[in-house]
């Protein structure tokens, strides 16, 4: 592993038990020996600072594995969501990507996953400057058919490849990306319309189905 | 729904043997292929406003000019690429390639949509016509749609027609007598990844298909099993050569062809309908869309469920038909005109009497099969079906769906099961034949399981209505476990069988008036149906009953199941009206009605007879229908559960009533 990408798990490390669990400052000795060692080395470069006995997140430091974690939880969405790769290998492509994603193209996935702010596992996802543009805006989200609300209209963004069956029984029935898209209902199943016709789903289907948020004006 | 073809042939089979040329009839569900049909064949075939309701392949004659022409309406299908077995069926027909011409029907205002699976048989070489159906609602709507323009781009004929008016039908019929194939069509352009694989694997395809090599060839790369097999037991192909093939386009798209592909399709039609449809600018909410909102409100739909129920079952079906003209019929038709004069006539000049008892008196096929069968039974499966149709045709059902598919979820089934259930209310030999349209195994064994035991058929129901009438605590005790039953065994079967979750998706057509015509075909064709099932089964009964009265084989029977009815607390007439349910479950209903009408059944009696044969199995008819769609060991293993479990809750509600000490 390169000094960067340790740096980058240590700080990632640090935030699940700063940020999220304990807060404040701790002992080292939740890190794993290896981390420990590399503890010099961040004090090194003014990302951790000894406090009290425990260590505490410089200013610049905090940021950093904000943005670490940030990277490593879009990753996990960008696979879970949109490759449907299982547990396993979506923990291990998103540790790998997470390093090498510039910060552009951290927005453009941002951007295609609309906005997410948690990860599969149901943490938090650090918001970005685009989320919190985007939230200003109310700008175009993708989302999964299954959260609009009712009325709402959008644009069929692209259907989950997960499920090759799924894919192909609602591409079938003409649900395909770049068509216009309302929700008519969403209990107790969900009810939408793609050109003249009306189909009904469950919320399995509605999930797979992503679409492009905002593109029309919003029906209340 | 059952289907009735007109000739009994099988795809295929007819034209080779009369030598006429063949019109084959294709389209998604729902665009009004029945409806066609009935106009080009004049036969009678259940039209419906369901989709998914063609199980079976119709088959009739048209005469267009003095030429008779022999025309097969396929179940529906969206795409060449099939994923259920209905689907499956209509490929494998154009795969035959015995059509002269294919008529492929699509909903006019859906064409954007529709026009892929024309696109997917134009490249097939098929020789195709495309029917724009439902022109006038489209009008109404406001979309316009240029005709020439779509000839132009698709290289095919293109006539606007309505099947349900008759519009347009004439236009068409003299373009399928004067159909000769276009030269150039059109070819969709999948990009040069996809263009190259086909044109390797094209010529590897089978020629002699009904289908041209390119349309196998893009099936192929989309990973259609049944091409595949077919491709790989030939011996031109190399295996190595399709694999590295496919590979090697898999490296070069982004994207899975079975997304690149269809994609691409909706492309090419997105552009031609830019050209040749015209949307209306703005769309107004009519009252019907208002109400189709109403339906698929649960704060809403519920309550239009209950009135449906109310008006639709209780008040038609229970009073009109099991009340009112049971009453009339089996009173004083029956009662007091027919059965005296049949007994009087035949102890007038019938000397011998078992002949006489064959006939009339107790048990005789006039007097009990035939009574039962037009005086009790035929009113309220009549009335049945009749409010089934007008509910069918005006769309309600995929609303009901919709409505019921999360607790159908939780015993194992998906809202789309809900068609056979509430016909199952009718009949449930014809429900349990219809649960052949619910895709996966394990759904249709489920919902079989649940016809058999849970879902009472009209008539029973009619029967079971009628005895516990008066008795309110009797009927809500009958509810409660019927419903509950249903349920847990749901619940539980669903645990003990592995599978999927099905998925459910279904499109929703538009709510529309009843219309008079199709709610008679429909209603004559489930009639017919049913009348031609059951009298036969109704005279057997009384047959054997008569043949088991003479031999003593019925007394000792009935002594068997005597035991059985004091476990549970019914008297012992009553093991007669369970061995008649085994003919037919609604003659053994009657015999119980027979029974409680002479005051025999005290309220816990009543509710743990009506309990127990409604669980109680299945009639011998709907006993073979299961044989023939689940095959003989699922079916006796079913009976083999229900027998005993019927009669173990019986008995529990016997005692749970006795130690509650509750009088009904």
């Amino acid at each position: 592993m390169k000094t960067n990408e340790r740096i980058e798990e240590t700080l990632e490390k640090l935030w699940e038990q700063l940020e999220e669990n304990t807060g404040g400052n701790i002992s080292p000795e939740i890190l794993d020996p290896e981390q420990n060692a590399f503890l010099d080395t961040l004090v090194e470069k003014g990302l951790v600072e000894i406090f009290q006995g425990g260590i505490r997140f410089t200013k610049t430091g905090r940021e950093e594995a904000r943005l670490a974690i940030r990277r490593h939880r879009l990753s996990e969405r960008l696979f879970h969501d949109i490759i449907e790769t299982n547990q396993d290998d979506m923990e291990e492509a998103a540790c790998q990507m997470e390093h090498v994603v510039k910060k552009e193209i951290e927005e453009e996935i941002c951007r295609l996953l609309g906005h997410p702010e948690t990860c599969p596992h149901g943490k938090p996802i650090p918001a970005g400057a685009c989320c919190q543009k985007a939230r200003l805006s109310g700008d175009k989200f993708v989302a999964p058919l299954a959260s609009l609300k009712r009325g709402e209209k959008g644009v069929i963004a692209y259907i989950k490849a997960g499920d090759s069956k799924k894919l192909q029984k609602l591409m079938a029935m003409g649900i395909l990306p770049g068509n216009p898209i309302t929700l008519t209902h969403a209990f107790p199943s969900f009810v939408f319309t793609v050109g003249y016709s009306q189909y009904a789903v469950d919320r399995d289907m509605a999930d797979a189905i992503y679409v492009k948020r905002g593109v029309h004006d919003h029906v209340k | 729904m059952s289907k009735q073809s007109s000739c009994g042939c099988h795809a295929g089979e007819s034209c080779e043997k009369t030598g006429l040329r063949s019109i084959v009839m294709v389209g998604n569900p729902n665009v009004g292929k029945s409806a066609l049909f009935n106009r080009l064949t004049g036969s009678y075939v259940t039209v419906s406003n369901y989709p998914g309701t063609t199980v079976e392949v119709s088959q009739g004659k048209c005469k267009i000019d003095g030429e008779e022409f022999f025309v097969e309406d396929t179940p529906g299908m969206y795409s060449l690429l099939p994923i259920t077995e209905e689907e499956r069926v209509s490929r494998d027909i154009l795969f035959a390639g015995k059509a002269d011409v294919v008529l492929c029907v699509v909903d006019a205002k859906n064409l954007k949509r529709m026009l892929t699976l024309t696109l997917q048989l134009v490249e097939a070489s098929l020789p195709v016509i495309l029917v724009l159906n439902m022109m006038d609602e489209a009008n109404r709507l406001g979309i316009q749609i240029d005709e020439g323009e779509l000839e132009k781009r698709l290289g095919i004929p293109v006539v606007g027609i309505s099947a349900l008016s008759g519009k347009g039908v004439d236009i068409l019929k003299s373009r399928i007598r004067s159909y000769h194939r276009q030269e150039t069509t059109a070819e969709v352009f999948y990009g040069d990844a996809v263009e190259g694989a086909v044109n390797a694997l094209a010529p590897l395809m089978p020629a002699e298909a009904g289908l041209s090599q390119r349309a196998l060839a893009l099936l192929f790369i989309q990973n259609d099993p049944n091409i595949a097999a077919l491709v790989r037991s030939t011996e031109v192909s190399s295996p190595d050569f399709l694999e590295s093939t496919l590979a090697e386009l898999d490296k070069k798209l982004t994207e899975p062809v079975s997304y690149t592909v269809p994609m691409m399709q909706h492309n090419t039609a997105e552009d031609i309908c830019n050209e040749a449809f015209n949307p209306p600018a703005e769309r107004e909410r009519s009252f019907a869309q208002r109400l189709s909102d109403w339906t698929m409100e649960p704060l809403t739909g519920i309550p239009i469920l209950l009135i449906v129920l109310y008006y639709g079952l209780y008040k038609f079906v229970g009073e009109f038909g099991a009340g009112t003209i049971v009453g009339f019929l089996e009173e004083d038709i029956f009662g007091k005109y027919l059965s005296p004069w049949i007994n009087d006539t035949l102890n007038a000049y019938v000397p011998w009497i078992p002949l006489r008892e064959l006939i009339g008196m107790q048990y005789g096929i006039v007097t009990l099969g035939i009574r039962y069968a037009i005086a009790i039974i035929l009113p309220i499966v009549g009335t049945f079906f009749i409010a089934f149709s007008i509910i069918e045709d005006t769309g309600y059902l995929p609303r009901l769906a919709m409505m019921v598919d999360r607790i159908f979820k939780k015993i194992g089934l998906n809202g789309r099961a809900v068609i056979p259930m509430t016909l199952g209310f009718g009949c449930d030999t014809m429900a349990t034949m219809v649960t052949r349209t619910l895709e996966t195994k394990r759904e249709r064994i489920i919902a079989t399981l649940l016809l058999a035991l849970a879902i009472p058929c009209s008539a029973q129901l009619g029967v079971v209505l009628g005895m516990v009438a008066n008795n309110r605590a009797a009927m809500g005790v009958w509810a409660a476990f019927m419903i509950g039953i249903f349920l847990l065994v749901g619940f539980l079967t669903a645990r003990l069988m592995p599978g999927d979750r099905p998925n459910f998706y279904m499109e929703v057509p538009p709510l529309r008036m009843p219309r008079p015509g199709a709610v008679f075909i429909k209603t004559y064709t489930r009639m017919q149906w049913y009348f031609m099932e059951i009298l036969p089964m109704f005279i057997l009964a009384s047959v054997m009953i008569w043949l088991g009265n003479i031999t003593d084989t019925f007394k000792v029977v009935v002594s068997w199941l005597t035991p059985v009815m004091n476990w549970i607390g019914l008297p012992k007439e009553a093991a007669v009206a369970f061995l008649f349910g085994f003919f037919r479950r609604d003659y053994g209903a009657a015999g119980l009605y027979d029974l409680q009408k002479a005051g025999a059944l005290s309220g816990n009696q009543l509710a743990v007879a009506v309990i127990t044969l409604t669980l109680f199995v299945p009639c011998i008819a709907q006993f073979l229908m299961m044989k023939k769609e689940r095959g003989l060991k699922m079916a006796c293993t079913m009976a083999l559960f229900i027998f005993p479990f019927a009669f173990l809750v019986g008995g529990l509600v016997n005692v749970l009533l006795k130690l509650t000490g509750i009088q009904l």
